[in-house]
């Protein structure tokens, strides 16, 4: 009896396997969403990363005393702001507000959308990273001739980049994560790609399979991270 | 050669410095004492403008100190600080050498050249690889002072340079000062090295209520104070 139970079954599940994947090369559909989730964090990490970094200079500029106020408060306001509104809604207007009768690729959008959101949450961990150098670093620097910028580059900027690498990696991973909303501006990355075929087949499979390659690429990316950190904290700090 | 003019320094509303006035002359050594919070370390940090002075002037060889021209002018003056303060990211050797190549006042291989020589002078050339993590507190201090004579100051400034030392690591730091000041560098010490000051400094400032209270040969203020100040505060460190 049971026997003819687990065969059924697994002849269901072969059959499943079949309209969600095989049938009209459906798997075609996940890679390529996949892809598109790969690129849309890749750029969106890079624009972060620079909005991070320069939103972090002039909050750091601006409290050494340097006569920046309309930067800063520029700067503190869209942290502000980005930090203070879901994510889903800042997507939604960039979309469809801003973007609404400029025809520009949904890739480009979407990591512009998803950037803009990251570089307020880096601009933090910059700055964080900058202040976790001790003062005395920089007063070294300075006190041996260094300029500002100098002391800033060469002693300063190294020792906060590399505080901040797991913060960054962390940031990376939540950046993936989210960008699993892109569905919604019609972009089709892989949470839409897996929905797409969904509805279509009415089965739990792909999504289920959706959500293992976020796992997997999540998992592979704290492996890489808790090897740095074990790294950082073996060499020259002290 | 160096000049201090009615130096005043505020913090808000609290005064550190009041009208504090004084000169060095060329070759002196300078042990500055005082109790905490005097103002002893604010004076080094005025003088190489590490800190704007609220008002007054200082003059290092005969140069107005001036925002536009600190760079130039700290290039003539060494600091050495009391947590040592060297890069971390740097190995001992590009401590010593980063600021003569990024100032372009030496070539590489000059740089470094200078840079053994100097580690050679204060024991420790074979520490030229390693990061500053892996030293010692009297090594580390010791790289401080030669990344310092790299740019071939005429002035020297210490804070407290010792005060952060396990008490056997006093005395190799100590002897490193004791040769400059043996060689004519002009230097500031502030330091309750009261053995260092006897036998190296030619005048002591005891600093108290915002200025110096009391100033004179060593040897002469340790022993017979003239001020009420001075006397406690040398009953308090002798303790
Ligand atoms: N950046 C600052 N902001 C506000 N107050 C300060 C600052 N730096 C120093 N002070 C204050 O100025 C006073 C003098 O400080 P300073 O460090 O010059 O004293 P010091 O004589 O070197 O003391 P110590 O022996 O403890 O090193 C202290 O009351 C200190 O709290
Ligand atoms: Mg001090």
């Amino acid at each position: 009896m049971v026997g003819v139970y687990m065969s059924a079954w697994f002849s269901d599940l072969a059959d499943q396997f079949y309209r969600n994947f095989i049938f009209e090369d459906r798997y075609r559909w996940l890679l390529q969403g996949l892809a598109n989730t790969l690129q849309m964090t890749l750029f969106a990490g890079m624009i972060g990363i620079l909005i991070g970094l320069v939103l972090s200079l002039i909050r750091v500029l601006h409290k050494s005393g340097a006569k920046i106020g309309f930067l800063n408060a520029f700067a503190n306001a869209y942290i502000t702001v980005i930090r203070g509104t879901p994510v889903m809604v800042q997507i939604l207007i960039i979309n469809f507000v801003i973007f609404a009768s400029i025809p520009v690729s949904k890739l480009l959008v979407a990591s512009l959308a998803f950037g803009i959101n990251s570089g307020a949450y880096v601009a933090e961990i910059f700055r964080a990273g900058i202040n976790s150098v001790d003062a005395g670093q920089a007063e070294a620097a300075r006190s041996l001739g260094l300029s500002y910028g100098q002391s800033m580059r060469l002693i300063v900027l190294p020792q906060a980049v590399k505080n901040v690498l797991p913060a960054m990696f962390n940031e990376f991973i939540t950046l993936l994560k989210e960008t699993s909303i892109a569905g919604y501006i019609a972009f089709t990355d892989l949470t839409r790609a897996g929905n797409n075929i969904r509805t279509l087949t009415f089965s739990a499979m792909p999504l289920l399979l959706v959500a293992l390659i976020y796992l997997i690429i999540v998992m592979f990316m704290t492996f890489i991270l808790r090897r740095l950190e074990r790294r950082l904290a073996s060499s020259d700090r002290g | 050669m160096i000049e201090v003019n009615g130096l005043t320094k505020h913090y808000g509303d609290l005064v550190v410095l009041e009208d504090v006035s004084f000169t060095v002359e060329k070759g002196e050594t300078i042990s500055i004492i005082g109790p905490s919070g005097s103002g002893k370390s604010t004076l080094l940090r005025c003088i190489n403008r590490l800190e704007t002075p609220t008002a007054g002037e200082i003059k290092i060889n005969g140069e107005v100190v001036t925002e536009k021209n600190v760079n130039r002018l700290r290039r003539s003056m060494g600091m050495v600080f009391q947590h040592f303060n060297l890069f971390n990211n740097l190995k001992v050797i590009d401590n010593i050498t980063l600021a003569p190549l990024t100032l372009k006042m030496m070539g590489k291989a000059e740089a470094e050249k200078n840079a053994m020589a100097l580690l050679e002078r204060v024991g420790l050339a074979e520490k030229r690889d390693v990061y500053p993590s892996t030293l010692s507190g009297g090594q580390k201090q010791r790289v401080a002072i030669a990344r310092a004579l790299a740019m071939g100051p005429d002035i020297m400034l210490f804070d407290e340079p010792t005060s952060a030392l396990d008490p056997e690591m006093v005395g190799e730091v100590l002897d490193v000062m004791r040769q400059l000041s043996d060689a004519g560098m002009t230097m500031l010490v502030v330091s309750h090295e009261m053995g260092f000051a006897k036998a190296a400094a030619n005048r002591m400032f005891f600093m108290d209520d915002k200025k110096i209270l009391e100033e004179g040969e060593p040897s002469v203020l340790l022993t017979n104070p003239k001020e009420e100040r001075t006397k406690l505060f040398l009953q308090s460190v002798r303790r």
